[in-house]
């Protein structure tokens, strides 16, 4: 049943993060082109306006995808489960357990694709970026790896695979939390009598209180060892905090998915 | 087992001060049409929440088929609830693929009969009908199913006389004499005739559980006569 929940939760919510991150990479490669005349070097500043808005658009294109997917999906799923929708939904022959993960892992899939797509919408536009303006008389590969390695030694990674495996596991954890903490907060909100939309706000709001001071907390010794210790490696001093944040995410993320099943199972109330 | 529907002590309590039902005790046979007959506000919607599992009940249990409420149950239950719970979005062929899917007992082929005699195009978007269109295809669906139990809540509520003798003939035709259909109303002259059974019930709690034909011989009354007499204001 997980398998036909899957493939219809897909087919039905496609659509919109497409074409949202299809956006995107269009207003990026529009965006790169106008580093293809040097403008801002012209005397007619319309043109050099044109160029700010440009890169404006395209800075809000980035921010309108990270946040519209997870709001198309945030409000698909609070419609589908709790609305008029969920009489359906919640009537299938399925469990709350089924529910849950026919939900949470289209949004987990679209966490993961936004966030490669603004990557190689970033790419895109670097890369046009050096193309064209051509730095230092560098070639685009030259100039890639110049900036790898400066960008390494400043943050001071002595083990890439350290460093990968790090970046890796905050990564999924990251994933995982974001996308319980949206399907976590709607489905609290849902005890929240009459104002159960706020009661979901208020949850999130909460939820993400709690795991930010968590984090804050987990991240202070290794804050002060970084002050006290003289050490060129930053990131060797916060390696083991990347490490421990990426365990408070999944624990949060593992509380959150029993209480969603348990409200979903034992306190569901739909108007 | 001869009960399609064994409920018990079922108490529901919302916010812990208003109760819907209080210490409910029914049984309902296979093979009938049952109204469940109440003012408004008796828990008759409460108590078809509560048998799809939509609600979890304060106290006491709800058995189908020997189950409680879960994914058992829902494989043969067939609920038609008050409201349009029909994703805009989709279009028909996708509702009937999508009823397909998950249901064992849903029939396709039946639902395209339906959809055809009502001149429902199955290419058409659920946001581009009427909300009485809506209604009907929700119905079909529902009815499409060859489900043990069906329970239609308000199924003629807010719909037209020509649409309210096509939804009772669809109950009709629909149901196979193994099956049970529950259906909740307070327009009970509409329907008095396709009913074997009615349970009345006020404040949450059963008032009365008999047969059409005890109202009619024991209390020389029409059961909507009746209601109205037991239910009078």
């Amino acid at each position: 049943m997980l398998k036909k929940l899957l493939k219809h939760e897909w087919e039905a919510s496609w659509k919109i993060p497409t074409i949202l991150i299809g956006v995107l990479l269009v207003i990026s490669v529009f965006a790169g082109f106008t580093f293809a005349a040097p403008v801002w070097e012209s005397e007619m500043h319309g043109l050099a306006f044109l160029l700010v808005l440009v890169w404006m658009l395209y800075y809000f294109a980035i921010i309108g995808v990270s946040i519209g997917v997870v709001l198309y999906l945030a409000i698909r799923f609070y419609k589908n489960m709790y609305t008029d929708e969920g009489y359906l939904t919640h009537t299938l022959p399925v469990t709350s357990h089924q529910l849950l993960w026919s939900k949470m892992i289209p949004m987990a899939a679209w966490n993961v694709i936004a966030t490669v797509g603004i990557l190689v919408s970033v790419a895109i536009f670097g890369l046009m970026a050096i193309g064209f303006l051509q730095p230092e008389g560098m070639g685009i590969w030259e100039t890639i790896t110049y900036m790898a390695e400066e960008m390494v030694a400043d943050l001071g990674i002595e083990n890439m695979a350290a460093f990968g495996i790090s970046m890796l596991a905050v990564g999924i954890a990251g994933v995982c939390s974001g996308t319980m903490m949206t399907v976590g907060a709607i489905t609290i909100g849902q005890l929240v009598g009459k104002h159960k939309i706020l009661g979901s706000i208020g949850a999130y709001f909460g939820i993400n209180t709690v795991m930010q001071f968590v984090v804050s907390a987990c991240m202070i010794p290794f804050m002060f060892n970084m002050a006290y210790e003289e050490t060129d490696s930053v990131f060797g001093v916060l390696m083991p905090s990347y490490f421990i944040m990426a365990a408070v995410y999944i624990v949060l993320s593992v509380v959150l998915y029993f209480v969603s099943e348990w409200i979903i199972r034992k306190k569901l109330n739909l108007d | 087992m001869s009960e399609l529907v064994n409920v018990s002590n079922l108490t529901m309590v919302y916010d812990k001060k208003k109760t819907a039902l209080d210490n409910l005790n029914l049984t309902i046979p296979r093979g009938k049409i049952v109204g469940l007959l109440g003012p408004n506000g008796s828990g008759k919607t409460t108590l078809i929440k509560i048998l799809n599992g939509l609600l979890c009940p304060t106290k006491g249990t709800a058995l189908i088929n020997g189950n409680q409420p879960g994914p058992e149950t829902k494989a043969r239950v067939s609920y038609l609830p008050e409201r349009t719970y029909l994703q805009t979005g989709m279009k028909v062929k996708e509702l009937i693929a999508y009823f397909a899917d998950f249901y064992e007992d849903f029939r396709p082929e039946r639902a395209r009969e339906m959809l055809t005699s009502l001149g429902i195009d199955e290419n058409d978007r659920i946001k581009t009908l009427s909300k009485g269109t809506r209604e009907k295809v929700q119905l079909i669906l529902v009815m499409s199913r060859d489900a043990d139990l069906f329970i239609l809540d308000e199924p003629i509520a807010g719909v037209d006389p020509a649409a309210r003798d096509y939804i009772i003939k669809t109950i009709i035709t629909n149901y196979n004499e193994n099956a049970t259909v529950l259906l909740s109303t307070h327009l009970i002259s509409d329907i008095e005739n396709i009913l074997d059974e009615v349970i009345f019930i006020k404040n949450g709690t059963p008032v009365l559980q008999a047969t059409v034909e005890e109202i009619r011989e024991q209390k020389g009354k029409s059961v909507d006569a009746y209601f109205r007499e037991v239910f009078a204001c």
